[in-house]
């Protein structure tokens, strides 16, 4: 099993490959682009020449200038756990971290404490980003910074070719300064703090050092890490499938034994019309009709509309007491009272074709021979079918679970943005908007993963569930 | 019941080999016998003409006036290419099955089989050339002062005017409003003067309702056609080629099946621009896979059965081998599929429209239902357009139920569904 | 016959049993529906085999399944008759099967009363193991432990011949044969020592010489254990070598009745006629099988008068056969026929079939059949 396990993971990876690339191209060759309104591509944000250099500042950090192959390949890198170290996460041990901040603490810049933190930063990135020795770079930083101006070649050691506009407007900034009373250390601050904005995320993928290292989500256009961003999102749509998931499940199995039980009679027409017309009622109807009768002051304020807990939330007791003020109800009792509408929304769609597959699955077994033979056993009819036709009938409910994974996160995407739930599903959609490509590639992966993951998880429980399957 | 079955037989008419064709009308037979089947068919055809005539049932230009003497009719002079070929489809339509029912009530020589496919193709052509010269000769009308008539009626520069039975455009804002009456026309709650009240933008409810039955349609019709087509191709040539070529086409299918749909198309909005036509496509192009998976394990079944390896033993082309020979006896359970994939079309383009990733210009329920999230209390906005979406998912659904039904023989006939 | 009295009681009557069902679901035959046994009467005495011969859906399975209660109703509907079960106990009384609530017939099932099917393939539950499920069958109806449950599972598959009873309590019917699953059955069915055994066609779906074997064991367990077998089968030689009585029966009737011998030596009914002619025979004289023409009736245009009357070489255009349907009458002691054209029909006796006949192990053995 474990064997089969490991095979499948295996095999998930040219298809996790292939998603990857079909969102990336389709991302790449957009007329926009990548991060397109940020960077001010579209032209609609900020134009001039900051908004110029701030775009080619993110190109150098996204490699959006580079051929789209590259970039992929690039990202591909950068994400995967075995491949080439980038240049901007080679970490140095702390003795050289010291000698490099020896070497430049005498230099005349450090008039504030973070300028010295600055120029060892400027000096580590050069000596990754180079495959140089930190404290050969350190003694280069320190005489070439004696002379700003001729220190400007240093924005070279990083391949970046300032605009000719910015470089003219920096040189005679440095050349100003330099020639003033004690403005040199200025000059050299000026001159770092616009190196360290230029090369800020700018890395290079060093082929030198191949191996195993941690995957790297990238950041976000907003400057956060996508990977802190995932673990706060992530978790708030898992928590909505994980309380889904079993409430379909039990509906599911109770109705369809029961609308099995009784054929034909009105519980089980009832139910199958029911649920048919269940299934084709919208999530969003459904939302939107909650929420305006439900959550509104207008009609019945009995639920929250906002988000999965409320205010005060993180101020309140986990467990619901009573205090000297009267009754609070603590933060998972307010969680819960958050979570029903979205809930309800979530899982009265999978209910029908649940139920459906669950009916099915009962009427065939009971009709089965095994069942006749447990019966002429004497076995008590509600054992039989408890024990008999249940076993046999989940077997179809296991195989329905993949498809139903992936139907939830479409439900996730709907119901987040109508009840203001930060969870992955909105933080999809947000992506797509801001054109946010890292983010959309994460959530992409994540998406794919759970779904293939799914899958092998449910080849896994029909193994363990039918003693007639097994992938040895 | 007819109706469907004349139709699925038309398309098979020509097939020379068919023990499938008795199977799909057997099929269809058993399908249209049962109330949901019959009552979502009847709500598809009420929609159905909704779209054909939405321009005669909600406009603001009056069908027929009279100013100064001269009778005009603003309504026919204001029509859209799109609305012109939709109505010259369904007239012609109707005329052809006429004539087809005549030839048959007749017993004529040509009736019977030939007749079907000739038809079709007749229509086809009709309705391809409106389409070609009424794009090209109706010019688009960008700026149009939809209250012009109000505001003629209330100068009294009209002799006379005969109004459609819901004399507003659906983009019609009904600017004159406030002026001439004191009503602020926005978000106007139903009455008599508007069925189902206005929205934000003043715009009729109703109207933008009955035009935009003809997105819904469109998106589920086309985009399960693109998506029947390609899968059907793609699925037929894995199974019948099998080796690398299924082996890599199982691999474009694996892919394809980890992506969520809505995710993609979310993206492919976001960075491509909003669209009907691209929105179609990209729903056919994501929503192949069931069929190429169902079309191909079918065709590995057929490949090796006497009358395939008969036509190929003939030298009958590839395309005639799969198309004309293997296809229609696979063909009945992708109806199935296809009816249920109408209905998630139908609900993905609205989950879009009301994710505000939808058609900007154009109306569409679920964008009438996001614009409900901020509508305060007009009830209208939250009822009317769910509850269309709802029916008309309904509707697929339930021929889809009433088809897999009358397909499987061990399916138990629980209800009357 | 040297018996005790209580050897002579009979163990199981089964009286005037008529049992229908809808003739289908559709609503164009809504209210008709079909007698699958009609008037049936059976008479099972203690170690005795009866063998109910007929072809596919004359009632044969209908019968023994009404015999446990295990009809379906609905659709399925009692509409008469008894089952008298006497199990010669002191302390139990004779009671009507029929009559008994699910859980007065929970405690006969299984326990005084077994059955095994046809279908050896699909009549285990395959998410279960061997032993979970002979275990259940003990547990319900023995006040033992499970350790002593083991026991006795074990000791009842070493009875039936499988060796390493211990390591196949833990496998799953796939992983056996469909010969081990048909002893897995019998052992299920045995390991409480029921007093009667119901075989529906036990050996149907078995190869040949597997066949043999399973009858062979069954056999040799109902002389040890000196139960009694409901043998239902269609298949004569098999009737011939292990029955005591035979009772043959054609569109849910018994159409003719008496020990083996009487039966074989001399059919009377012309349907059993027409069943020893389709019959080949090892060494027989004849070379040509015959076929009885025509079909079993269907059953939702089931012919008026007897029902064997379409298909009847005797009938002859008796008009009495098409009209009538004929009841079955004692026509020479130990012997039971129902058809008009039986000589001697007239003056039959209208008794109730009931043969006490058991042949020993020595008759067996020397049988020319």
């Amino acid at each position: 099993m474990l064997g089969y396990i490991v095979r499948r993971l295996l095999l998930m990876v040219p298809t996790l490959l292939g998603v990857l690339a079909v969102v990336f191209f389709i991302m790449a060759f957009s007329p926009g682009g990548f991060g397109g309104r940020e960077m001010g591509a579209e032209g609609q944000v900020t134009e001039g020449q900051d908004a110029r250099r701030l775009r080619k500042q993110m190109e150098r950090r996204y490699g959006n200038n580079l051929p789209k192959v590259v970039q992929f390949g690039r990202w591909l890198n950068q994400v995967s756990p075995v491949g080439f170290t980038m240049s901007g996460d080679i970490v140095f041990d702390d003795s050289t971290l010291a000698e490099v901040r020896a070497a430049l603490a005498d230099m005349p810049l450090n008039t504030h404490p973070q300028s010295l933190d600055r120029a060892v930063g400027v000096t580590l990135n050069i000596a990754a980003y180079r495959n140089e020795n930190p404290r050969d770079v350190a003694a280069m930083l320190r005489t070439q910074l004696a002379d700003p101006v001729e220190a400007m070649s240093l924005f070279a050691k990083f391949d970046v070719k300032l605009d000719e506009y910015v470089a003219r407007r920096l040189k005679e900034r440095l050349k100003t300064l330099s020639l003033r009373e004690g403005g040199l250390p200025r000059a050299q601050n000026e001159l770092l703090d616009e190196l360290a904005f230029e090369i800020s995320g700018v890395s290079r993928v060093r082929f030198d050092q191949p191996g195993f290292k941690w995957p790297d989500l990238g950041t976000s256009l907003k400057g956060r890490r996508v990977s802190a961003l995932l673990a706060e999102r992530v978790p708030v749509t898992m928590l909505l499938n994980v309380i889904t998931l079993p409430i379909i499940y039990t509906i599911a199995i109770f109705s369809g034994v029961t609308a099995a039980r009784r054929r034909g009679a009105s519980f089980d027409v009832g139910i199958g019309l029911t649920f048919v017309a269940l299934w084709s009622v919208p999530v969003m109807w459904t939302g939107v009709m909650l929420m305006e009768y439900f959550a509104n002051v207008r009609y019945f304020h009995i639920f929250p509309a906002v988000g999965l807990h409320s205010m005060r939330a993180d101020e309140m007791p986990f467990l619901p007491m009573w205090t000297q003020s009267g009754f609070t109800p603590g933060w998972l009792l307010d969680m819960i009272w958050h979570l029903i509408l979205p809930v309800f929304c979530l899982t009265y769609g999978g209910l029908a074709v649940m139920t459906k597959v669950m009916r099915g699955a009962v009427l065939d077994n009971l009709a089965s021979d095994y069942i006749r033979t447990a019966r002429a056993k004497g076995v008590p009819a509600n054992q039989v079918l408890w024990r008999h036709v249940l076993a046999n009938s989940l077997l179809p409910l296991i195989t329905m679970a993949s498809g139903l994974i992936p139907s939830l996160f479409v439900g996730a995407v709907v119901v987040e943005s109508i009840f203001s739930i930060n969870g992955m599903g909105k933080l999809s959609i947000e992506a797509a908007f801001a054109k946010d490509r890292e983010v959309v590639m994460a959530t992409t992966l994540i998406a794919a993963m759970l779904g293939l993951g799914a899958e092998i998880l449910r080849d896994v429980c029909y193994a363990i569930a039918d003693p007639r399957v097994s992938y040895e | 019941m007819t109706t469907g079955d004349a139709q699925i037989a038309v398309v098979l008419d020509d097939g020379p080999n068919m023990p499938a064709r008795g199977m799909v009308r057997r099929v269809l037979g058993a399908t249209f016998t049962r109330t949901g089947a019959v009552g979502g068919l009847i709500w598809i055809v009420l929609l159905v003409l909704l779209a054909v005539f939405a321009p005669l049932l909600a406009n603001s230009h009056p069908i027929l006036m009279s100013r100064d003497g001269t009778v005009s009719s603003p309504l026919l002079s204001h029509l859209t290419a799109v609305d012109i070929t939709l109505l010259v489809a369904f007239f012609s339509a109707l005329l052809l099955a006429g004539v087809r029912w005549l030839m048959r009530a007749f017993k004529s020589r040509l009736s019977q089989s030939r007749f079907g496919a000739p038809g079709v193709m007749t229509w086809i052509t009709i309705v391809a050339l409106t389409g070609l010269v009424a794009w090209w000769m109706v010019p688009p009308r960008y700026a149009q002062v939809l209250s012009q008539y109000r505001e003629a009626q209330v100068a009294g520069e009209l002799d006379w005017a005969i109004l459609a039975p819901i004399p507003y455009s659906p983009t019609d804002r009904q600017r004159d409003s406030l002026s001439a009456t004191n009503i602020d026309p926005r978000l106007l709650l139903p009455s008599p003067a508007h069925w189902m009240g206005t929205t934000a933008d003043g715009e009729d409810v109703a109207s933008r309702m009955i035009h935009a039955s003809r997105i819904a349609l469109a998106i589920g019709m086309i985009a399960t056609g693109i998506a029947l087509v390609l899968g059907v191709t793609i699925g037929g040539l894995m199974g019948y080629f099998s080796g690398w070529v299924d082996l890599l086409g199982m691999r474009l299918v694996e892919v394809f099946s980890a992506i969520p749909v809505i995710f993609l198309l979310i993206m492919i909005v976001a960075f491509y621009g909003r669209s009907l036509y691209l929105m179609m496509v990209i729903l056919g192009l994501t929503g192949w896979v069931g069929y190429a998976v169902y079309v191909r394990a079918e065709f590995l079944k057929l490949r090796n059965t006497d009358f395939v390896v008969a036509a190929r033993a003939l030298g009958l082309p590839l395309w005639s081998v799969l198309f004309r020979h293997m296809l229609p006896n696979g063909i009945t359970p992708v109806l199935v599929l296809a009816s249920f994939s109408v209905a998630g079309m139908i609900l993905t383009e609205s989950t879009l429209s009301f994710l505000g990733l939808g058609l900007v210009e154009e109306p569409s329920w679920g964008q009438l239902l996001n614009q409900a999230r901020s509508a305060g209390s007009q009830w209208g906005l939250v009822v009317f357009p769910g509850l269309a979406i709802f029916l008309t998912v309904l509707a697929y659904n339930l021929i889809g139920e009433a088809l897999r039904d009358a397909l499987d023989p061990h399916a138990q006939r629980s209800s009357m569904m | 016959m040297t018996q005790s009295t209580r050897h002579d009681q009979p163990l199981l009557q089964i009286r005037d049993l008529a049992v229908s069902f809808p003739v289908s679901r559709e609503s164009r035959h809504r209210g008709h529906r079909v007698r699958a046994v009609n008037r049936v009467n059976l008479t099972i005495y203690p170690q005795q085999t009866l063998a109910v011969v007929g072809e596919s859906g004359c009632g044969k399975s209908v019968t023994a399944l009404s015999t446990l209660q295990l009809i379906p109703t609905p659709p399925g509907k009692y509409d008469s008759g008894r089952i008298i079960w006497d199990a010669g106990v002191e302390q139990s009384p004779p009671v009507d099967l029929l009559k008994l609530s699910e859980r007065q017939m929970r405690s006969i099932r299984g326990n005084q009363i077994a059955m095994i099917f046809q279908e050896p393939m699909t009549s285990l539950n395959p998410v279960y193991t061997i032993g979970d499920q002979i275990l259940e069958a003990i547990l319900l109806h023995q006040q033992v432990s499970r350790r002593q449950a083991v026991e006795i599972a074990e000791s009842a598959l070493r009875d039936v011949g499988i060796a390493d009873p211990g390591g196949r309590l833990r496998e799953y019917p796939h992983q056996l044969s469909g010969g081990m699953r048909q002893r897995v059955m019998i052992a299920m069915a045995l390991a409480c020592q029921p007093r009667l055994l119901l075989a529906d066609e036990p050996t149907t779906a078995l190869d040949v010489t597997i066949q043999a074997q399973i009858l062979e064991l069954l056999r040799e367990l109902q002389t040890r254990r000196g139960m009694s077998v409901l043998l239902i089968t269609h298949d004569l030689g098999v009737v011939a070598e292990n029955a005591d009585v035979v009772a043959v029966m054609y569109a849910g009737r018994v159409v003719e009745y008496g020990s083996v011998h009487t039966v074989f030596d001399n059919p009377l009914h012309p349907y059993t006629r027409g069943l020893f002619t389709s019959m080949p025979l090892l060494g027989g004289d004849r070379h040509r099988l015959t076929a009885i023409p025509g079909n079993v009736p269907d059953p939702s245009n089931f012919p008026t008068g007897c029902p064997f009357h379409p298909r009847c070489a005797a009938m002859q255009g008796d008009a009495k056969c098409v009209e009538h349907d004929p009841p079955l009458l004692e026509i020479e002691p130990g012997h039971w026929a129902a058809c008009w054209h039986v000589s001697g029909y007239d003056e039959g006796l209208a008794a109730v079939p009931d043969v006490a006949y058991r042949r020993d192990a020595a008759t067996v053995a020397a049988d020319p059949d």
